[in-house]
């Protein structure tokens, strides 16, 4: 062995019989004292040096092993032994029982899989079960509806509790080991032998512990010769002393004055107080700047905001074209212009050059003027006569019928892509007020829900391009406003494929090119002798391919049924409100805009889902319904 | 103990399977041609079409086999390029394994048959009626680049040049070094492995793709190829341990393979059901959560007509049971108990193949109008399940005739017979 700083070595051969009786046997081991160990000196002398065990020193794995078993034989349960990588066989040696940190794993994982399901479950899906428990509504979960999923669906929930499965496991397997192994230990007084770092390196050691009640110096040092160690040192514990009484005394204190803080703010932030707020930082609460709709007594008319400078306009906010801005007649057509000029106060009228201001109090002026017998609001709450007839189209007559924009089939491309975007989700693909949350409102039975209007009746073909287009800007009804969302073009541009959507359900055969006309017919009939052919096997299967083809139908650009001329084709159910077209205008007015309240055939028949289903105002031409009215006067 | 080197017989190392080629080739020959005969008969019965249903099951047994075959040129293949020390005593079965893929081209004439003449196949892609005027016509045309017959044969025959070669190549330099003891041999093993993995992982997924996903030619999934890859890799790990097991019931491999290999084919059995049931599960989740209809037509129809209950079965048969079975060590390490979760998993990947394949028919039906559609379970699988089975455990047998269980002079023979798990 090798002679490392001042420690003693043990440099006798290896060879002989009986050591530690120090009896003249021969050489002999001796239980040696490492020096190191009394080097550090301990400041407190009054406690005398412990002695916590021995470790023995071998120089080659198998005397290790040999010497574990010994150990292991003999009943000592406090002891170990130090090599520098692991050793197969060893735990085996040692008589260590299999470990039980693999359960502890699957505890973890177990336990990290039902909280992953558990709290999600609470989280999202516990909604039911808490109603019932009647427990409060602050301590129960969210319940998003997310993507259309069911509130408790075990399929989005895995990914979760694979994770935490696969979380706890980890945090299971890491201070599970920790724990059985007893670790972390800050100090131990094996650590003090100089030779004991060979156990990293190239020795191999057995520590045994004078806690085992089987330990005592004699015995160890029995127990241990035979195995052949190259030394057997004693281990003293002179260095580890209790801390001064005043330490765990002061950080108690220290501990409960650490609470102060985080307890004040507690309190203060659960307590109501009558005294203002404290202000940190005035220069940030209290800003010398206004806020909008403020009073500022510095201009005469103590406004904050400032209105825009008269006779001036801000750039890009020219918007006199009014029927590109607001889908209304130009101005200086008499016929719009003069009436509302008109009934304008004398005076404002020359400031507020809001063309749409004109129009609309126009609208309303109109409105009460020839409604003369009643005014609107009596006229809703009793629900009493419709107007007359021709109040619908003297309200038209403000909007304008020309399309600003240039109906090229590039711009009908992109109405359709915009009107597939906003409006189809209501309105349908195909526009006939069957689109998907639509059908979604028609069967969980929405008591809310007004229907969206089909698009393909005499009444929305026949209304003014600049009423379509007012529709879409500032909504009508309850069908809210997309002038925010839809940018002006897109508007005009959505109008015009609206119009080519109508066309496409209101076509004639002279509409169609001449070469292409016999071809129509032919599909026509085909699709007529189909569709009588389906009929005739069976009823219920019928119903349901007529419903396909129609949504078929919806979406192509020309549909051989146009054929027949004056059937509209928006329906095959004939509903009489389909059949003679314009000749009931008013009343087709009415069932342009159905209300349920009045009609709630839709809301109680899921089943009728396909585009024909979405007339069922159709039903009842003569509805008589005082919303109605107040919708389209609104 | 274990840390000394163990003492083994040379002569034990040198065993090979002794009569059995002699004893059961010909009558497993006979078998395939039976049960595929009987196949055919019996698919005369079905009201799909004799050719029809003949071929899907066909299909189906051929990729059983094939996923164990490939499953070990891939195990060969991941040993050579990991250097991996541990498998050498079970390597020469895998290596067999992958050098029985050149049965798999001849075996697959029936399908490609199938593709050339007309309207007789499974796919619908190889049906020009169904190209050109069928209900997914423009999906069908717009494919068609690349599913179209000609390419289809081509890349066929890519892929079992591909596989042949290198189940070959490696079985031949493996055996070569039975004789020469060159250690130099591992080498040129290793630099072979790194070139074929890659290019066996692409052929293995286009041909999950082309003969099993292109049977919705409408739907596709990028994890496709993986899934299957997966079963390879399941189905090997527990084909392995059988025969293992089989052979050591009959006193041969008692003393190469010890109890430490078969806890580690039975570990990586169990971490491979855990691959599969992730990758599995990750297909269906994204598909189920973006609710798409042109990727839900794929699921639509297994949780429909009965094959919820398959996908149900799989769920727990495939994954939950044999994860808790094969969860302790002790379980792997007794060969009874480590038999019984191999067959069982061997069952599952067929169930799980089955599930592949088999709601096609279904599909059909219920586009045909067919009411009362059921799981299109039949005899004609099992038929042809055996006969496939006779041909390919034939064909096995011979490759293995003669030859060391044990590639015995590898240079890392020792560590494997030294192994051993903490």
């Amino acid at each position: 062995m090798v002679s490392r700083g001042n420690t003693p070595i043990d440099t006798r051969p290896n060879t002989l019989s009986d050591p530690f009786t120090g009896q003249a046997k021969g050489p002999a081991y001796k239980v040696l004292s490492d020096v190191n160990n009394r080097l550090v000196a301990p400041p407190d002398r009054s406690r005398a040096p412990k002695l916590t065990g021995v470790v023995a020193e071998y120089e080659d794995v198998g005397e290790l092993l040999a010497a574990c078993e010994r150990v292991r034989d003999a009943g000592i349960t406090k002891w170990d032994s130090y090599t520098p990588y692991p050793v197969h066989g060893i735990e085996r040696a040692m008589g260590i029982k299999a470990t039980i940190l693999p359960w502890i794993v699957l505890c973890g994982g177990l336990t990290g899989c039902m909280t992953g399901l558990l709290m999600q479950w609470y989280l999202n899906g516990s909604e039911e079960v808490a109603n019932e428990a009647g427990i409060p509504t602050f301590l129960q979960g969210y319940n998003f509806l997310i993507s259309g999923k069911p509130i408790w669906s075990l399929p989005a929930n895995i990914p979760v509790a694979f994770e935490l499965t696969i979380l706890f496991s980890a945090f299971g397997a890491f201070f599970g080991m920790l724990v059985l192994n007893r670790l972390p230990k800050l100090s131990n007084p094996r650590l003090r032998l100089s030779n004991f770092r060979r156990g990293t390196d190239d020795g191999y050691l057995i520590g045994l512990d004078s806690k085992d009640p089987k330990f005592d110096l004699e015995g160890a040092a029995e127990l241990l010769s035979p195995t052949r160690p190259t030394a057997v040192r004693e281990v003293w514990d002179v260095e580890s002393r209790r801390a001064p009484a005043w330490i765990p005394t002061a950080a108690l204190i220290l501990f409960a004055l650490l609470l102060i803080p985080p307890a004040l703010i507690a309190e203060h932030r659960n307590t109501p107080w009558s005294t203002p707020r404290i202000h940190p930082v005035g220069d940030m609460d209290w800003q010398a700047s206004f806020k909008p709709q403020q009073r500022n007594p510095f201009f005469a008319d103590q406004r904050a905001m400032r209105p825009q400078v008269e006779g001036t306009i801000a750039r890009g906010e020219l918007d006199l074209d009014d029927a590109l801005y607001r889908g209304l007649e130009p101005t200086d057509n008499p016929a719009a212009a003069s009436g509302p000029a008109a009934a304008l106060p004398d005076g404002d009228g020359q400031r507020l050059a809001s063309a749409a201001l004109f129009a609309f109090a126009s609208l309303n002026q109109d409105q009460s003027e020839s409604g003369a017998n009643t005014t609107d609001a009596p006229q809703e709450q009793t629900g009493g006569e419709a107007p007359p007839a021709g109040d619908d189209e003297e309200d038209m007559s403000l909007f304008t019928r020309d399309l600003p924009i240039e109906p090229t089939l590039e711009n009908v491309q992109r109405g359709q892509l915009v009107f597939n975007i906003y409006c189809a989700a209501c309105h349908g693909v195909g526009g006939f007020g069957d689109g998907l949350v639509h059908k979604r409102a028609t069967q969980i039975k929405a008591q809310a829900w007004v229907p969206p209007s089909n698009l393909h009746t005499d009444v929305t073909r026949n209304r003014p391009n600049g009423y379509l287009y007012d529709a879409i800007t500032n909504g009508v009804r309850k069908m809210p406003a997309y002038g925010s969302q839809i940018e002006l073009k897109d508007r005009w541009n959505v109008v015009l494929y609206l119009r080519a959507l109508q066309k496409s359900q209101h076509a004639k055969i002279g509409d169609v090119p001449e070469a292409e006309r016999d071809r129509v017919r032919e599909e026509a009939r085909a699709a007529k002798e189909a569709a009588e052919q389906a009929a005739a096997d069976e009823a219920a299967r019928a119903a349901a391919a007529a419903g396909e083809s129609g949504t078929v139908e919806a979406d192509d650009a020309i549909v051989p049924r146009g054929e027949t001329g004056d059937a509209p084709t928006t329906s095959s159910t004939a509903a009489p409100s389909d059949t003679p077209s314009g000749a009931k205008p008013d009343v087709e007015g009415r069932n342009e805009d159905p209300d349920p309240v009045a009609d709630p055939a839709p809301a109680d028949e899921p089943e009728m889902e396909s585009p024909e289903s979405n007339d069922p105002e159709a039903g009842e031409p003569e509805t008589d319904d005082p919303a109605d009215a107040d919708a389209e006067t609104a | 103990m274990a840390h000394h080197a163990p003492v083994v017989d040379p002569a034990a190392l040198r065993e090979d399977i002794g009569d059995l080629a002699g004893k059961f080739r010909i009558p497993l020959l006979l078998v395939g041609v039976v049960g595929l005969v009987a196949a055919g008969l019996l698919a005369s019965l079905s009201d799909d079409g004799w050719a029809k249903r003949f071929l899907f099951g066909y299909l189906w047994a051929y990729w059983f086999f094939l996923t164990i075959s490939l499953g070990g040129l891939f195990f060969t293949m991941i040993q050579h390029v990991t250097r991996a020390g541990w498998s050498v005593t079970v390597r020469r079965l895998a290596e067999m394994l992958g050098a029985n893929l050149w049965v798999f081209a001849p075996l697959s004439l029936p399908l490609l048959a199938g593709v050339l003449f007309d309207g007789a196949g499974v796919w619908e892609w190889a049906d020009p009626v169904l190209v050109e005027s069928g209900p997914t016509a423009d999906l069908l045309q717009h494919k068609e680049p690349y599913l179209n017959k000609p390419f289809f044969l081509i890349r066929c025959a890519i892929y079992f040049a591909v596989w042949s070669f290198w189940g070959w190549k490696l079985y031949a330099l493996s055996r070569k070094q039975d004789e020469t003891g060159d250690p130099g041999l591992t080498q040129t093993m290793h630099n072979w492995s790194v070139a074929g993995l890659p290019l066996t992982f692409l052929t293995v997924t286009f041909a999950a793709i082309d003969f099993l996903m292109s049977l919705t030619p409408t739907w596709y999934s990028t994890i496709y190829g993986v899934v299957i890859i997966a079963g390879c890799a399941v189905s090997v790990h527990a084909t392995l341990a059988v025969i293992v097991l089989l052979l050591r019931k009959r006193g041969t491999l008692t003393e190469a393979v010890t109890v430490e290999h078969q806890q580690d084919l039975g570990k990586l059995l169990f971490g491979f059901i855990v691959f599969w049931a992730y990758v599995s599960f990750s297909q269906f989740l994204l598909i189920w959560y973006a609710d798409i209809p042109e990727e839900t037509e794929y699921y639509l129809v297994r949780f429909s007509h009965g094959w919820t209950f398959v996908m149900a079965m799989l769920l727990t048969g495939h994954f939950i049971i044999p994860f808790l079975g094969l969860l302790s060590r002790h379980v792997k390490r007794r060969d009874s108990t480590l038999m019984f979760w191999c067959v069982w998993v061997l069952f599952m990947h067929a169930v799980d193949l089955y599930l592949f394949i088999m709601p096609r028919l279904t599909h059909d039906a219920v586009h045909a109008g067919i009411e009362d559609v059921g799981l299109p379970l039949s005899l004609v699988d099992l038929a042809c399940f055996v006969g496939i089975g006779g041909f390919a455990c034939a064909t096995l047998l011979t490759t293995a005739a003669g030859v060391a269980l044990v590639p015995h002079r590898d240079p890392r023979l020792k560590e494997a017979l030294a192994f051993h798990n903490t």
